[in-house]
């Protein structure tokens, strides 16, 4: 019979909150958490506006020998796994050694500790590089010191797909699942803000300029002028289902489906064709026909071409019925995380299934797309069915549909 | 050779614990004879206070350095060598 795989557990650190219910109780309000950019000195550079995790430092959960030898990057994802298992009530030691595993998607890597100790190497020779620079900025960094935490000896990966990758690492955890893996911890987190790393990325021009935070990342709207970046993320404790179950867990919500495509980083006219066979994918994954979609998570890259192709996306596959679909774009209000955004939508679409509220979109007073893009106040929904969706920057796009338990 | 450029424990144990992460002090490294192992420090987290203390030191202290087992036998090559580079 079909192994299926439910979210247990959610670990959230993000711009807007610390843990489940402040993230929650952040987007239900439309709170906006973007601010000046302060982990490096931004004067007279092209990207001012953030969303920065502040009043939070993640290494105070963190072991000092773990701290040393690892990035913001991971110590976020450390952080956000001991959130998950906490609320899972999971501890990996009860699961037999094989049978737990972890997946992240990182985008950035550990660019802040790589910056550091290249700054070492050019102004005090190649001896002052410490040891940990061969370890800390790996991609496969965070799902390396997940596994070493947890003694986790089952299936490991990372993925490195920018956003939609960190759907895929959702996916791909959920796959190890009805391979025959018992639980995962699933997900990503991002500290990009190392000055080296922002600088490769303004030839991009997806990266919103503005320096007023109520109007930089404006996705869908005719102000759009690119997006906000942020760091944070979260760690999902993936759980195969009757297992989950037998050991008492409540299932917050199934990954049902999934679908990805590449088409491309531009122009992103072709993002529409590919988003829109990815969401079919995923429908079709999960046994489900459009109309059982009753709310989206959209990309919202806050490019035109961009937003245009998602729109096109979403027209094609709902049809007429899209005019009536909450679509939202909640990250808005604290950033797009990179590899870390996806695993904070699939968050947010847990709790809509679970709480029957759609978040609103943050900043946004209405939208220039034929949507109905969720604005103001939490729109109220019954349900069942959530879809997500992601775009990477170098052309994924990947869509998860998510289903309230017992669906 | 003096005593004061001699490698200490409170020094060791200070590159011990901003290098590796490894809370200890030159007491525990006396009394208690820890192995690396025990502190919890690995061979990248010894390599880095290997390289910190050749730095501070001014001196090489060469292979055999990262293959101590403990704080205390390094301290003792680590002493050895200065008394030898003397």
């Amino acid at each position: 019979m079909t192994r299926r795989t439910v979210v247990t557990g959610m670990g959230v650190i993000a711009p807007s909150g610390v843990g489940v219910d402040a993230f929650w109780r952040s987007a239900l309000a439309g709170h906006g958490a973007l601010g000046r950019l302060s982990r490096y000195p931004a004067d007279g550079y092209p990207l001012t506006v953030a969303g920065e995790v502040r009043g939070y430092d993640p290494a105070s959960a963190i072991d000092t020998r773990v701290t040393v030898q690892t990035d913001r990057f991971t110590q976020f994802a450390l952080a956000a796994a001991d959130l998950a298992l906490e609320q899972a009530r999971l501890s990996p030691d009860t699961l037999p050694p094989y049978s737990f595993g972890a997946v992240t998607a990182s985008a950035a890597g550990g660019v802040e500790f790589g910056q550091r100790e290249i700054e070492r190497l050019w102004s005090r020779g190649p001896g002052h590089v410490g040891p940990y620079q061969s370890i800390a900025w790996f991609y496969a960094a965070s799902t390396g010191q997940l596994s070493i935490r947890h003694g986790l000896k089952g299936p490991c990966g990372v993925l490195v797909a920018d956003e939609s990758g960190g759907l895929d690492a959702l996916a791909h955890a959920a796959r190890d699942i009805r391979y025959g893996t018992t639980a995962m911890l699933a997900g990503g987190a991002e500290a990009p803000f190392a000055p080296f790393s922002m600088a490769c990325q303004y030839g991009h021009g997806l990266l919103s300029e503005a320096d007023d935070p109520d109007h930089a990342y404006l996705p869908f709207s005719d102000l759009a002028r690119g997006f906000t970046p942020a760091e944070g993320g979260a760690v999902l404790v993936l759980e195969e289902e009757e297992a989950a179950r037998a050991r008492g867990a409540v299932p917050q919500a199934r990954i049902a489906g999934h679908g990805t495509t590449w088409t491309g980083g531009e122009p992103h006219v072709h993002s529409a064709e590919g988003l829109a066979k990815a969401v079919l994918g995923a429908l079709d994954e999960a046994g489900c026909a459009p109309s059982d979609v009753g709310v989206v998570f959209a990309d919202g890259l806050a490019h035109p071409a961009a937003d245009r192709a998602e729109a096109d996306a979403l027209r094609q596959v709902f049809g007429p019925a899209l005019d009536s679909l909450p679509v939202t774009v909640p990250k808005a209000g604290f950033g797009r995380a990179y590899a870390g955004a996806a695993a904070l939508d699939v968050t947010l679409a847990a709790l809509t299934l679970r709480h029957g509220l759609v978040p609103p979109t943050p900043y946004a007073t209405g939208t220039a797309y034929d949507l109905d893009l969720v604005t103001g106040a939490p729109r109220p929904t019954d349900t069942a069915t959530a879809l997500v969706l992601a775009r990477g920057l170098a052309g994924g796009n990947s869509a998860l549909v998510l289903r309230a338990p017992g669906h | 050779m003096s005593a004061s450029t001699a490698l200490s424990h409170e020094a060791l144990a200070e590159v011990i614990t901003r290098c590796a992460g490894a809370h200890t002090d030159a007491a525990a490294l006396r009394d208690t004879r820890p192995t690396f192992d025990d502190l919890d420090v690995d061979s990248l987290g010894l390599l880095g206070i290997v390289a910190e203390l050749e730095k501070t030191l001014g001196i090489q202290l060469g292979p055999d350095a990262e293959r101590c087992t403990s704080p205390g036998d390094l301290l003792a090559l680590a002493n050895a060598q200065l008394r030898a580079a003397a």
